[in-house]
C-alpha cells in the first residue's frame, strides 16, 4: 500500500516540521515585530525568518498576532492542520498575516478540516491550534480519529458505534465472523454510504444482509485511519510488552502501554476490546476465539512506523499476541 | 525442459475461511484439518509424479483477509500457478475470488496464466449458492479450467492440484517456444488452456 505509506511519512515529517517551527515561531514573531533578537541561540534560520516577515510589511498584525498567542499559550487540544494547496475565488486575506493572496489560482493554502486560509509561506508559522469544523471534513474514513470525533463531539467514531451495534442486534453467532471477507464492492459500497451520509447511512439488514460486509466495513475503518488505534507512537511499547514472558509483568506493561494513546483512540479501542470479548463468548457458534480474533486484527489495529518488511513481518506474531492479551483482559485494562 | 529437476511454485489464493489450508494440508498431509484458525502465511513442499515426470512443488498458502493484502501484490509476482478457492456456499467468496483472478492477471502482466478456480466445500451441498454453471461460464469466459471439490472428503483435492501442474507445463512449453512469431498466433487461439475444457 504504498500510497498510505508515503502519507504516514508525509504526517511524521509534517508533524516535526511543525512541531519546531511553532517553537520557533512565537519567538521570531516578537523578535520581528521589536526589531531585534532574542535569547542566546542565533541559528540562521532565526535571521532570515525575520526578515521574510518583513517583507510582507504587515508589522502590527504580526504584533496583534503575536500577543494573543502570548495570552492564550496553553496548547488544549494541539492538532496539526490539515493544508491543501486552494485556489480562492475572489479577493482572499491571508489569516495569519492579513495581506492580501495575490494571485488568480492556487494563490494559498485551506486547512481541510477547520478551513482556516493562508499563504503557503504562512502555513509553517501557524501554531497547531487547528479546530475541526463539521463543515470541513467531508471523509469520514481515512480521516484522523481524534479530529473525527472532535468534529462530531462524539466519543467514539460513529462507524465503529454503528457497525457493532448492527453486528450485536445480529446476533454474533455467524460462522467466522470478522474472518470471512465480505463482497469487496460492497464494503466500499458501504465506506462511501458512510463518508457521504455519515450517521445517516443505512447499514440494517435489508441494506446489507451479508453481516461479512459490515465487519468488512469497521475492519476497513480501522486499517484506513491514517494513524492507526494503537498510535506509532505506542506501538514499539505494545512490542516490547508482547516480548515479557512473564505474564504478570506483560499485563502491566501493555498497561503503561495502553495510557500513552491519546484518548480517542483507548476510548474506541475500549469499546471494540468488549465486543470482540462478546464475539468469543459465542465461540461455540462462530468458532472465532480470541486467538482466531487477534490474527485478524492484529493489522488491523497494529501498523509499524517504519516500513521495514523484514520487521513488520516478524512483528505480526507479537501483533497478535496484543490483541489477544486485549481482548482476554478487556475487563482489567481498562 | 531439460533433465535438471521440475519444480514450481503453486500459490493458494482466496477470501477467508473458505478452506485453502483444508485443501493445502489435505493434498499434502492427507487429512482434514478441523480447527479454525486463520492463516496468515504457510509454505509447503511436496514432490509427486504428473504424467511420469516427478516435480517439486512448493505450495504457498497464504492469508484470505484484506489485512494481509500488503503482501499479496509479492507472492503473487512469484508465483508460477495460482489455485483460486472460493466457497460454494459463500457468494461473497465467489465475487472475492474474481477480483483475486484481474489481480492476477494485472500482477503479471498477461491475458492468460496458469489459473485453476476451484469451487470449495463440495460436500455442503445443500448449502451451496453457487451453481455450478456459473462458476463454469465464467471459467470457460476466462480460459481458465474449473473444478469443485470437498477437502473434508478428499474429493478432488490432489486433481487440482495436478491439473494446476499440468497447466503449467503447457504453458511454460508455450512459453519458452515464443520464435515462430506467425506460428505462436495461431497456436495461442487453439492452445491456450481453454480448449482443454
Amino acid at each position: 500500500m504504498p500510497s498510505r505509506d508515503s502519507y504516514e511519512v508525509h504526517q511524521e515529517e509534517k508533524s516535526l516540521v511543525q512541531k519546531a517551527k511553532r517553537e520557533a515561531n512565537q519567538e521570531d514573531i516578537l523578535a520581528a515585530a521589536l526589531g531585534m533578537r532574542m535569547g542566546p541561540q542565533k541559528p540562521p534560520a532565526t535571521f532570515w525568518q525575520p526578515l521574510k516577515l518583513f517583507a510582507y510589511s504587515q508589522l502590527t498584525s504580526l504584533v496583534r498576532r503575536a500577543t494573543l498567542k502570548e495570552s492564550d499559550r496553553m496548547p488544549k487540544s494541539e492538532k496539526v492542520h490539515n493544508f491543501k494547496v486552494h485556489t480562492f475565488r475572489g479577493p482572499h486575506w491571508c489569516e495569519h498575516c492579513a495581506s492580501f493572496m495575490w494571485g488568480l489560482m492556487a494563490q494559498g493554502v485551506k486547512c481541510a478540516d477547520c478551513g482556516l486560509n493562508v499563504h503557503k509561506q504562512c502555513s509553517s508559522l501557524v501554531p497547531n491550534d487547528c479546530k475541526p469544523d463539521l463543515r470541513h471534513i467531508r471523509k469520514v474514513y481515512s480521516c484522523d480519529l481524534t479530529t473525527l470525533v472532535n468534529a462530531y463531539n462524539t466519543a467514539r467514531p460513529m462507524v465503529v458505534d454503528m457497525c457493532i451495534r448492527e453486528i450485536e442486534s445480529r446476533g454474533l453467532k455467524s460462522e467466522g465472523l470478522y474472518r470471512i471477507s465480505g463482497f469487496s464492492d460492497s464494503v466500499e459500497e458501504v465506506k462511501t454510504a458512510f463518508d457521504k451520509e455519515g450517521e445517516k447511512t443505512d447499514i440494517s439488514v435489508n441494506a446489507y444482509e451479508d453481516i461479512n460486509i459490515i465487519t468488512g466495513a469497521l475492519k476497513l475503518y480501522l486499517r484506513d485511519l491514517p494513524v492507526p488505534i494503537i498510535s506509532y507512537d505506542a506501538y514499539p511499547r505494545f512490542i516490547e510488552a508482547a516480548k515479557f514472558t512473564d505474564p504478570e509483568k506483560k499485563l502491566e506493561a501493555v498497561r503503561e502501554a495502553l495510557a500513552l494513546l491519546p484518548p480517542s483512540h483507548s476510548d474506541t479501542l475500549k469499546y471494540l476490546m468488549a465486543h470482540l470479548k462478546r464475539v468469543t463468548q459465542d465461540e461455540k457458534f462462530n468458532l472465532m476465539n480470541a486467538e482466531n480474533l487477534a490474527i485478524v486484527f492484529g493489522p488491523t489495529l497494529m501498523r509499524a512506523p517504519d516500513l521495514d518488511a523484514i520487521t513488520a513481518l516478524n512483528d505480526i506474531r507479537y501483533q497478535r499476541q496484543v490483541v489477544e492479551l486485549l481482548i482476554k483482559n478487556e475487563d482489567v485494562l481498562f | 525442459m531439460s533433465a535438471e529437476e521440475e519444480r514450481f511454485k503453486l500459490v493458494v489464493v482466496g477470501g477467508g475461511g473458505v478452506g485453502k489450508s483444508a485443501l493445502t494440508i489435505q493434498f499434502i498431509q492427507s487429512y482434514f484439518v478441523s480447527d479454525y484458525d486463520p492463516t496468515i502465511e504457510d509454505s509447503y513442499t511436496k514432490i509427486c509424479t504428473v504424467d511420469g515426470k516427478e516435480t517439486r512443488l512448493d505450495i504457498l498458502d497464504t492469508a484470505g483477509q484484506e489485512e494481509f493484502g500488503a503482501m499479496r501484490e509479492q507472492y503473487m509476482r512469484s508465483g508460477e500457478g495460482f489455485l483460486l478457492v472460493f466457497a460454494l456456499n459463500d457468494r461473497g467468496s465467489y465475487h472475492e475470488v474474481q477480483k483475486f483472478h484481474t489481480q492476477v492477471l494485472r500482477v503479471k502482466d498477461r491475458d492468460d496464466f496458469p489459473i485453476v478456480l476451484v469451487g470449495n466445500k463440495a460436500d455442503l451441498e445443500q448449502q451451496r449458492v453457487i451453481s455450478r454453471e456459473d462458476a463454469q461460464a465464467f471459467a470457460s469466459d476466462n480460459g481458465i479450467h474449473y473444478m469443485e471439490s470437498s477437502a473434508k472428503n478428499r474429493y478432488n483435492v490432489d486433481e487440482s492440484f495436478l491439473e494446476l501442474v499440468k497447466i503449467i507445463r503447457r504453458f511454460q512449453e508455450m512459453e519458452s517456444t515464443p520464435p515462430a512469431a506467425h506460428h505462436t498466433g495461431k497456436q495461442k487461439s487453439g492452445g491456450c488452456p481453454c480448449v482443454l475444457l
